[in-house]
């Protein structure tokens, strides 16, 4: 085959304009600037393999004293299903910048909290938030938000995406505030030089984090890659992690959400409760 | 099926595990790919370093797939096109004004002239059997669409480059 691609014009072409372009191409220094990675330390597969495993084991031994001691004798639970009296981590606490969403018209679902992240006082940057890195770049501006506010999309210079970003009162003249995670006090302030999208806001409002009954914490990636995702959810990986899920459905009693074990087109769907959703 | 491998645009398959071997090893070819698609430089750079900090947070799964470098690929080039999608009220995809790189004449290459010409898909079908070479049925497999329709693409991604360049008949690869 390699032989064959070779004398084809249309791949000699190709192949040809791909080295020219791989070979003027500076690789930069790995640095994690995608969100999720930026705050965390990166750890051997072992050592991750480990971790996940004694998490999982501890999860275990707590879900079956817990049952034990309280539940109701004739439960039953299924390995593929988990019943919705199941205990199960509270949704975790939103950090200082973020607030309970009581204003937004919500749907009629119980044990779905939806937030609203406000990084953000009238005079600046929430004081509780730790600003780990300044970064300077071009942003898109895209809308889903609460309240009819734009998420941004920004670029930094010289490399490193970060994905959303939020404006505070004074748009995009003051640096925006790009949280890995809603549950993270650590944040980047990025510098806008220049804003690459007049979209206007969406009128389907789009949670850009939500938190499944595991605890997992599942990230929108605003870009569509098949029929995957679009929310990547994050480590801690233990046997009831899912990789990633669809979008939330609002439903009773809360949400849910169909997500995948691995992303992998073949890797089939179950749905799991989301407890928290953030816009 | 596995790519061949020791070519200078193929993946590096399962030789490289290791995550830091592997975005060494394949950033800049998966730059070049990626541009076929983009027919943008910046814009595939963005994308290809996009995909390398998702793998990062996913190298406990991807990493232990048999071709990695695959999933980086398709992920950067879903990520440029999904770009493209929100801005492209603005510009055409390998449009974007202000990026012209005077030292690099690659950009001023015909072929990426050309490669602007063609629809996105044609860009993805093209990049995947002839340059990745992957036979028609994964190419279709991995754009979700059937032979045939993929099959006309190439056909047409061939044409119209044939055309774009005035260059000797291009015959089906």
């Amino acid at each position: 085959m390699d032989d064959q691609r070779r004398s084809d014009p249309t791949s000699r072409l190709l192949t040809d304009f791909v080295r020219h372009v791989s070979e003027r191409v500076v690789v930069p220094e790995f640095t994690p600037g995608g969100r999720g990675a930026r705050s965390r330390r990166r750890q051997a597969p072992s050592e991750l393999r480990v971790l996940a495993a004694v998490v999982a084991a501890l999860v275990v031994i707590a879900a079956v004293a817990l049952v034990v001691a309280y539940g109701p004798r004739s439960t039953r639970i299924s390995p593929n299903r988990t019943p919705a009296t199941q205990p199960g981590p509270a949704p975790t606490q939103p950090v200082p910048g973020s607030t309970s969403t009581t204003s937004v018209p919500a749907p009629a679902v119980t044990g779905t909290r939806q937030i609203t992240y406000e990084p953000f006082t009238a005079t600046g940057i929430e004081p509780s938030l730790h600003v780990t890195s300044r970064v300077t770049g071009t942003c898109i501006r895209y809308g889903g938000g609460a309240a009819g506010r734009f998420y941004f999309r920004c670029f930094g210079t010289p490399g490193g995406i970060y994905d959303p970003c939020f404006a505070g009162p004074t748009s995009t003249s003051a640096p925006l505030v790009c949280p890995p995670s809603p549950t993270s006090v650590d944040v980047v302030a990025f510098t806008v030089t220049s804003v690459t999208s007049d979209e206007p806001p969406s009128p389907s409002r789009t949670p850009w984090a939500m938190q499944l009954s595991g605890g997992q914490v599942c990230l929108l990636v605003s870009a569509a890659w098949g029929g995957l995702g679009p929310y990547a959810c994050q480590p801690p990986l233990t046997q009831q992690s899912v990789a990633d899920c669809h979008a939330p459905a609002a439903s009773q009693p809360s949400w849910t959400a169909a997500c995948q074990v691995q992303e992998q087109d073949a890797s089939p769907f179950a749905s799991k409760q989301v407890t928290a959703v953030w816009y | 099926m596995r790519v061949g491998r020791g070519s200078h645009i193929e993946d590096a398959g399962v030789a490289t595990t290791d995550f830091t071997d592997l975005y060494a090893s394949s950033f800049a070819r998966l730059v070049g790919q990626v541009t076929v698609v983009t027919a943008d430089r910046d814009g595939a750079e963005e994308a290809v370093q996009e995909a390398f900090g998702r793998l990062w947070k996913r190298w406990e799964t991807v990493g232990t797939y048999d071709r990695p470098e695959a999933w980086v690929r398709r992920v950067a080039i879903n990520l440029a096109i999904s770009r493209w999608r929100r801005v492209r009220r603005l510009r055409p995809l390998g449009d974007r004004p202000g990026v012209a790189r005077e030292d690099d004449p690659v950009l001023r290459h015909d072929v990426q002239r050309a490669l602007r010409t063609l629809p996105v898909r044609q860009r993805h079908a093209l990049l995947l059997h002839h340059v990745v070479g992957l036979p028609v049925a994964d190419v279709a497999r991995e754009m979700g669409a059937p032979e045939g329709t993929v099959k006309s693409w190439l056909s047409r991604g061939r044409e119209a480059l044939q055309r774009s360049l005035g260059t000797e008949e291009v015959p089906r690869g």
